[in-house]
């Protein structure tokens, strides 16, 4: 049994401090990537900002700061990207709030990606991220059985009041949290990265132009193939280039 | 923390009173608990006799302020219109100015009208004025005049249609000489505007009060009257009744109405102040115009300020303060305009002007403010914000302009840098651990809870065990000893039976396999209780509990 317990110590202490030397070294270019952007490197701030995110590691704040960088080299589209994912992780920062609606005045459609049902009625879903719906979920869940096992073994009127709140809040609860998982999950909402796009009826250059769009204007991303895009805005459908738009939601989220 | 500002207000309890009528004057000085005594102007038809000097210190909102009263008693020497005051008061080595009230003396002072003036308590009504114009603000004065102890005093006042009662300040008392009579008098005086135009014979309003007039009683009642326990309120119940003036409200004349007449009636002045006089072109000078007066302040207007080319014009909200005094209301509306010059030069300030119609003169008057000459040198060519001087009551506000608009700045620091998890087994072990667990508690309480065969198995192992501890008992008398056999009989087979008779209790036993001789001694036992309960003794001591103890552990040790 010791010897067990030595062996998982082993393995587990290098890969503790493997990950801790990785995070590290990533602060180290996150400050690096600061200091150039306050010198006004903006370009070199963002390559170093784009590295950190290649290798894996994320946050809230890079993507923020990958955000004002774009701003700053006139990259709109790019701005509204990054603020976007960061709002996915953080989406009660007032700055990010504050910038991103800023940065939404130089985008030049006026379109709005549309709200479902379920988003207007779970509305709080929005201003919370996924991990703090879980956390939530959790406590309730916890409290919900414990107050269940109490009822078994003490018939008293409190027992049974107890678990009637929390079905309640654990319905609510995990309702929002398995809605958040969802839509998280389905998130295809992509921003338009290119001054300007032509939307084709076909994923092929020769295809008809169907409506042009612009930096920073958020659509629905439906499929891709053979380095073209199939997108949705409102009632419109066409096909973009690739590269010519990126999606929300990283693929490795 | 003291409030600093010192001021001198010189009062007077009446305005108009008797050659043998007393006046108090008060000298109020402000803001200072120290001063000399003051010296009074006007007093020379009076005789004089202090009434002593008090000082206070009050706490109002978070400041003290302190307070210093001179009191004089004032003895007219001859009939006639006089100014009282102004009072000049030394504080600190400097000399402050009160105001002047005016007091009117005659031979008889202010006297009831027509009533029941005769009576040892009576209340009198009189008004300013007989006629008064619409809105127009007048007098209405209630005096009581009493010799005897009042106490309780209530007041009905008339309601009329077209006439409004407001009270001015608080009732005074004083005493008066009426038909060679000293009386007691409390003076209450109202403000009454007439609405509409007609007349209107203004009904009495009426006085409650508890009086008590010496040689009006009994002995009886005196003797009872000394005592509290008899009597709460000493004196009778009386309810006096004013007289009934009468007022003609007539509508304002037409005839020479200015254009701009905004309906204002009463007694009003226009000032006007330009401050400072001489600024650089681009700073800020507030034209300050006052107006003030006794009337229907309410329909005095928001004057306008005439567009001067090269002076950009900011007006203040206007503010209005009104004041209760013995005298009526009396109202100050204050203007104010940032004047902001564009360019260096001489400026001509026009006056501005009010019209109003002058009751006591009964004619439409107009009054204007003076001109304003305002000199503006080279500025630096930015404009200032427009400001008020002297802190108007309400500044001039601005909306918050944005000048420029940016992005707030990066983040410094970054929370939590991770890789990106997704759900996994630790989150669904979150989750689905508290529900098995909830799930094994549940078997182990459905395993742990009883069947019906085994709860009446353990009811038929208790059975024996709360007989015996029964039958431990030995006063236990029939009743409770055959009860108690029933109960073990329905605890021992599983029985709901209410009594149980010896030829049950056989057919029982035989059938749970007992032998025939414990079967005849519980036939026995049962017959010989029957006879008991039967025979009127069910109530008194058997003795029988130790031969029921043995045949129950019988029936144990032999039934299946």
């Amino acid at each position: 049994m010791k010897r067990l317990f030595l062996l998982a110590i082993l393995i587990a202490v290098p890969s503790f401090l493997f990950s801790a030397e990785n995070s590290s070294n990533i602060e180290e270019l996150f400050y690096k990537a600061n200091q150039l952007y306050k010198d006004g490197a903006y370009d070199e701030a963002l390559n170093v900002y784009s590295e950190i995110e290649k290798s894996g590691y994320t946050s809230g704040d890079l993507w923020y700061n990958m955000g004002n960088t774009c701003y700053r080299l006139n990259m709109t589209g790019h701005a509204v990207l990054y603020y976007e994912r960061a709002g996915r992780v953080m989406p009660r920062n007032p700055d990010l709030e504050y910038n991103l609606q800023y940065v939404r005045k130089f985008v030049k459609d006026a379109a709005d990606v549309p709200s479902s049902f379920l988003s207007d009625i779970l509305f709080w879903t929005e201003s919370m991220t996924l991990n703090e719906l879980f956390i939530i979920f959790v406590i309730i869940n916890l409290l919900f059985w414990c107050a269940l096992i109490l009822r078994l073994y003490i018939k008293k009127e409190w027992t049974y009041y107890f678990p009637v709140v929390l079905l309640v809040l654990w319905l609510v609860s995990g309702i929002s949290w398995a809605w958040k998982y969802y839509y998280d999950a389905t998130d295809s909402r992509a921003v338009i990265l290119s001054e300007e796009v032509n939307v084709l009826s076909g994923p092929d250059e020769r295809e008809k132009l169907l409506f042009q769009l612009h930096a920073g204007t958020i659509v629905m991303h439906d499929q891709s193939e053979e380095g073209w895009t199939l997108i949705r805005l409102d009632e419109k459908r066409g096909w973009v280039k690739n590269n010519d738009i990126e999606k929300i939601k990283k693929n490795t989220e | 923390m003291f409030a600093d500002e010192i001021s001198v207000t010189l009062k007077l309890n009446r305005f108009d009173a008797g050659i043998s009528d007393t006046i108090r004057m008060t000298v109020s000085v402000k803001g200072s608990r120290e001063a000399d005594n003051p010296g009074i102007k006007g007093l020379e038809d009076f005789s004089v006799r202090s009434g002593g000097q008090s000082s206070r210190v009050e706490m109002i909102n978070g400041k003290f302020s302190s307070s210093l009263d001179f009191t004089y008693f004032l003895q007219p020497e001859k009939e006639g219109s006089f100014d009282i005051g102004p009072a000049f008061v030394k504080v600190d080595g400097k000399v402050y100015k009160s105001n002047t009230e005016k007091l009117t003396v005659t031979k008889q002072g202010a006297q009831p009208g027509k009533g029941n003036t005769d009576k040892p308590v009576f209340l009198a009504a009189t008004l300013s004025s007989g006629t008064a114009y619409i809105e127009e603000q007048l007098s209405y004065i209630l005096r009581l005049y009493y010799i005897a102890g009042i106490s309780n005093v209530s007041l009905d006042m008339p309601e009329i249609e077209g006439l409004t009662f407001k009270q001015l300040g608080k009732p005074v008392e004083y005493t008066s000489r009426y038909k060679s009579g000293n009386y007691n008098v409390i003076e209450i005086r109202f403000s009454l505007v007439p609405s509409k135009p007609g007349r209107f014979e203004i009904v009495p309003a009426k006085m409650g009060m508890r009086v008590r007039i010496s040689g009006d009683s009994d002995l009886f009642e005196d003797f009872f009257s000394s005592d509290d326990f008899f009597t709460s309120v000493r004196g009778r119940s009386v309810t006096v009744a004013s007289n009934s003036p009468v007022l003609n409200v007539l509508p304002v004349s037409e005839k020479g109405k200015p254009a701009d007449y905004t309906g204002m009636i009463g007694r009003f002045n226009i000032s006007a102040e330009l401050d400072p006089p001489r600024v650089k072109a681009g700073e800020s000078s507030t034209l300050t115009v006052l107006i003030k007066g006794t009337g229907n302040i309410n329909r005095i207007p928001d004057l306008e300020f005439p567009e001067i080319e090269n002076l950009k014009i900011y007006p203040d909200e206007p503010a209005i303060e009104t004041e209760q005094t013995d005298k009526g209301l009396i109202g100050i509306k204050t203007m104010k305009w940032a004047i902001v010059p564009e360019k260096e030069g001489l400026y001509t300030i026009p006056y501005l002007e009010i019209s109003y119609f002058d009751s006591g003169r009964k004619a439409y008057l107009r009054k204007k403010t003076q001109t304003f000459k305002l000199i503006v040198d080279p500025g630096t060519g930015e404009m200032a914000e427009p400001k008020f001087v002297k802190g108007g009551s309400a500044q001039l506000k601005k909306p918050v302009e944005e000048l420029a608009e940016d992005i707030f700045p990066i983040h410094k620091s970054a929370v939590n840098f991770s890789k990106s998890v997704s759900f996994n087994l630790l989150w669904l072990l979150l989750i689905i651990v508290p529900f098995f667990s909830f799930c094994t508690a549940y078997v182990i309480y459905i395993v742990k809870k009883p069947t019906p065969e085994k709860e009446a198995k353990m009811l038929a192992a208790g059975a024996a065990k709360g007989f015996l501890k029964k039958c431990k008992n030995e006063d236990l008398n029939a009743d409770d000893l055959s009860d108690s056999i029933r109960d073990y009989f329905n605890k021992r087979f599983n029985l709901q039976l209410g009594s149980i008779a010896p030829d049950e209790a056989s057919s029982i036993l035989k059938a749970g396999g007992c032998n025939q001789d414990t079967i005849g001694q519980m036939e026995w036992l049962l017959k010989k209780l029957e006879t008991f309960i039967y025979t009127g003794k069910g109530s008194e001591p058997c003795d029988m509990h130790e031969e029921a103890a043995l045949i129950i552990k019988s029936i144990e040790k032999e039934i299946k």
